[in-house]
């Protein structure tokens, strides 16, 4: 994540993705692709919340912070992870 | 009618015709065959299957030499799909279990209005159970000493699942026991029925057990999942269930699944909601009797 340039994240709409948990293990499936992945629970709380709408990096930062309890740098660079993540898998991408 | 109420003469007239037509759950097959191996082992495993009218039929197969100068040389058979074949000729003497492998692979490449997974069914008191496993785990012979203790037998290889409403569908066909599990079975129940063997398969020794009268009688019954267990045969190991993950089974039984990918979205929520429906265990056991009572207190449960 860079602290100069914020970037919004969405959901793209061919990922049309399906989500249940079982027991604290979430599992997603990519519509587009067919593929289906089991996500750690924090890579799942950021993909739920880009599920409801597109959010900066700030706002899914903060809501990693509070869901984890840490400070807002850990959860900034764990954010990097999970979205890199998301966007090797095709369930998120950077707005233009 | 029932395929034992024909006589072996009629049997063998009839698939010699082309004209006998055989239920298996919701599957009609026209069968097409001159080989006594096949109407043999028919008479065996399927005598309290019904037969169909032959109005419409879902598959039509045949068992048979192939063609050419080879026949002549080295017997062998093969399987014909339709008019095409879609295996390589094998021994003469694995007629009955080319059939058997060949009704598997119609139904897992072609009833997509299901979504297969590769795991054995059961059912007792209305609740499914479901056993994925892999090769050598000891799901066949587990299946069978379930089946002959008094659960009613769904199916051995492929757990269908009815799209609109997720409940599992019966085949009751016959369980394919391999190797020492053929021995296994018969000296637990020295009355059960098994087919002669097919020696030097690809499976090593296969033969097929005769599912029991109530499994085949109830085959339209549908039944509600209940749990999905992943057996595991280990020497001297307790017989003891333990909570297997439930994100974990339904990874296992998509990646094991005939046809998940294909059905894209819907094979996720119906692979999903048999998830929401059971409780997940690991399975391990070594000694027959400890695991029938291991699922008899299961079921009791």
């Amino acid at each position: 994540m860079s602290s100069s340039s914020p970037r919004t994240w969405r959901v793209p709409p061919e990922a049309d993705p399906r989500h249940r948990v079982w027991e604290d293990e979430d599992v997603f499936f990519h519509g587009g692709a067919g593929d289906t992945h089991r996500l750690s629970a924090p890579a799942a709380l950021v993909l739920l919340r880009l599920m409801r709408s597109p959010a900066d990096e700030a706002t899914l930062a903060a809501a990693l912070a509070e869901a984890a309890a840490c400070g807002s740098d850990e959860a900034g660079a764990a954010l990097v992870e999970i979205l890199a993540e998301l966007e090797r898998l095709e369930f998120a991408e950077p707005l233009a | 009618m029932k395929l034992g109420e024909l006589s072996a003469r009629e049997l063998r007239d009839r698939l010699a015709d082309n004209a006998l037509v055989l239920r298996t759950g919701p599957f009609a097959t026209r069968m097409h065959s001159s080989l006594s191996q096949v109407a043999d082992g028919l008479l065996r495993l399927y005598a309290d299957f019904s037969l169909g009218d032959g109005a419409f039929c879902d598959f039509h197969v045949r068992v048979g030499p192939p063609m050419g100068i080879r026949r002549w040389l080295k017997p062998q058979i093969n399987f014909w799909y339709d008019g095409h074949s879609p295996f390589k000729p094998l021994p003469a003497n694995h007629a009955f279990a080319l059939l058997e492998w060949g009704m598997n692979w119609c139904v897992a490449g072609h009833a997509h209005h299901y979504l297969m997974l590769h795991a054995a069914v059961l059912e007792q008191n209305g609740r499914a159970l479901v056993m994925p496993g892999d090769p050598g785990a000891g799901k066949s012979t587990l299946t069978a000493a379930l089946m002959l203790s008094g659960w009613r037998l769904l199916s051995d290889e492929i757990a269908l699942i009815d799209r609109d409403d997720g409940l599992l569908v019966g085949l009751g066909r016959p369980v394919s026991l391999k190797n020492a599990s053929i021995d296994v079975i018969q000296r637990h129940f020295p009355d059960a029925v098994i087919g002669a063997p097919a020696h030097d398969t690809h499976k090593g020794t296969v033969a097929h057990l005769r599912p029991t009268p109530d499994s085949v009688a109830r085959v339209a019954e549908k039944a509600r999942p209940a749990w999905v267990v992943f057996p595991r045969w280990r020497e001297g190991a307790e017989a003891r269930l333990t909570p297997h993950s439930r994100a974990e089974a339904f990874l296992h039984t998509a990646n094991h699944a005939f046809n998940y990918s294909l059905l894209g979205e819907l094979g996720f929520e119906l692979n999903a909601a048999l998830m929401d429906a059971c409780v997940c265990h690991d399975f391990e056991y070594s000694r027959l009797e400890d695991a029938v009572r291991a699922f008899a207190e299961l079921a009791a449960s």
